[in-house]
């Protein structure tokens, strides 16, 4: 009896009946994935050709994409937001090739917004970079608090994100931003992001969001658009790039092992919002565990979040409050991960 | 449903698939699909990775197909397509095996559990790097330059790779009780 003998006995698990019905159901849809070659056609030396060639692409596109930029018309109600910045090519933003993506999971249902509370949550970010250089600098505090919008009861989320160094004052990673959320649905009704040199401002109604963007400086600039929110009416939303909104959500999702959904996330929504504006967000249990942070012990599930194909999220969330504990992202030369320092009301 | 002899003729079924025929693709499912599933599996380690594998693999196959010379063993090209699906997904830490190789989905199987032996727990703790040339070499039977291809190394890194390993098998099975 050989190693091979012995190894290809090991047992294998056979694929699940309905796979190859998700695969057809993939393709209906529209859903497109770019494989690799089965076999390598380029040599190393040809590689490096093509690399340096590419590089040499990308110098020369840096070097005239400006003079290139679109000029802004001030009369067109949804003007290419992207069209005035440099090497942000509009099909690159989208997720993926064909139509937009469609959710993973049944939407999130059952929520138990009862257990929503307020609170303050600040969590230490470090990144490592080839399992070498690590920067744990970032300071990301959430706050959530009861508060009134037009007479509804809602939740105000706000966020801080700091850079913290030791023999320099803290510094904000990014503009202060807040958003407003109907209590009785978890969608958002308000959100701003601004600082010195720019405003994000969004308004929610059932079906519409509606945005402003404006951008000053030398050379300022604004953008109106709106869009329809694809998904059910009362189903929650979250905003695309801020992870604010999962502090509220992640207390009131009926977690338990076999759990899945799918919320959609609002973007930018510019002018084209089928590539840009929304996009699903999977949420799936894929395990659970005792994991200790800097604010204590907590008995956690394990949920993966998917925002595209190319990107997923693992978070850390305590099976008795719904508290998002830990973070977990890698990429293919680093990873980054995020962990509760403190809470307010503190840990029980 | 053999793929080299579709109801038209050899080839007329990757044909199909090629122009998009979900009941070409079906065909194809059928006839690859467990084998391919097998290989992602022992490569990513994880039930639901695995099957994202073969979900992409499969989805991105008519278009694929199109760069198919149809020289050789289709089913040789679609394992070397689906080693490198694998593979990415592996380097791209998007896996779910840091949950627990086979309870990832919390779906384990009877033969995942009751009849585990040594060899597959030892084969659980080798690092990626060491036990994708493990699969690939002694259980898939490739070779290391077709290794050393998929894995972006050279061949005397693949040879060096599978001694580490098989070493570290050993061990691992002699510390067992």
């Amino acid at each position: 009896m050989t190693w091979q003998d012995e190894l290809r006995k090991i047992p294998a698990p056979a694929p699940s009946p309905d796979l190859l019905e998700r695969i057809l159901a993939s393709r209906a849809a529209g859903v497109r994935v770019v494989l690799p070659e089965g076999r390598s056609t380029v040599s190393p030396r040809t590689t490096l050709l093509l690399l340096t060639a590419a590089a040499a692409a990308l110098v020369l596109v840096m070097s005239t994409r400006g003079g290139d930029r679109r000029p802004v018309d001030t009369e067109n109600e949804f003007p290419d937001i992207t069209a005035g910045l440099s090497l942000w090519p509009r099909d690159a933003v989208a997720q993926e090739p064909g139509p937009p993506r469609r959710p993973r999971y049944e939407p999130v249902r059952n929520l138990h917004l009862a257990h929503a509370r307020g609170g303050t949550w600040t969590y230490r970010t470090c990144t490592v970079f080839d399992d070498v250089l690590t920067n744990c600098r970032g300071r990301l505090t959430i706050t959530v608090a009861d508060a009134r919008w037009e007479g509804r009861t809602a939740w105000i989320v706000s966020q801080e994100d700091k850079s913290v160094r030791d023999r320099s004052p803290d510094t904000l990673r990014t503009p202060p931003e807040s958003t407003y959320f109907e209590a009785s649905t978890l969608r958002p009704i308000y959100a701003a992001q601004g600082g010195v040199k720019f405003s994000h401002v969004q308004q929610f109604t059932r079906d519409t969001v509606r945005e402003t963007l404006d951008i000053g400086g030398a050379h300022p600039r604004s953008w109106r658009a709106s869009a329809g929110i694809p998904g059910a009416p009362e189903a929650p939303l979250v905003l695309r790039w801020r992870r604010v909104d999962l502090t509220l959500l992640l207390q009131v999702l009926p977690l338990d092992r076999w759990w899945s959904g799918s919320v959609y996330s609002v973007g930018l929504v510019g002018p084209d919002p089928s590539k840009t504006g929304f996009a699903p967000v999977d949420l799936r249990v894929v395990g659970s565990g005792r994991i200790d942070v800097p604010a204590g012990r907590f008995d956690c599930w394990k949920l993966e979040l998917r925002e595209s194909p190319e990107s997923m999220l693992i978070l850390w969330v305590s099976k008795d409050r719904g508290w998002l504990v830990k973070t977990e992202q890698q990429g293919w030369d680093w990873r980054a991960e995020s962990v509760l320092v403190s809470a307010t009301p503190p840990a029980p | 449903m053999s793929t080299s002899a579709g109801n038209g003729g050899p080839g007329s079924l990757i044909a199909e698939a090629r122009a998009g025929s979900p009941d070409a693709l079906s065909a194809l499912y059928l006839e690859h699909g467990v084998a391919l599933f097998r290989l992602a599996y022992r490569l990513v380690g994880a039930r639901e990775d695995a099957e994202d594998v073969v979900h992409d693999v499969f989805v991105g196959l008519p278009e694929a197909l199109g760069r198919y010379e149809e020289r050789g063993s289709f089913g040789g090209w679609l394992k070397r397509v689906t080693a490198r699906v694998a593979l990415m997904r592996m380097r791209s830490g998007k896996r779910r095996r840091e949950v627990g190789l086979h309870n990832a989905a919390g779906r384990a199987e009877p033969h995942e559990t009751a009849e585990r032996d040594g060899l597959q727990a030892a084969v659980d703790t080798l690092p990626d790097h060491l036990r994708a040339v493990l699969v690939l070499k002694e259980i898939e039977g490739y070779a290391h330059a077709e290794i050393a291809e998929l894995l972006g190394i050279s061949e005397g890194a693949s040879r060096v790779r599978l001694t580490r390993a098989l070493k570290r098998l050993r061990d691992e099975l002699e510390d067992r009780p």
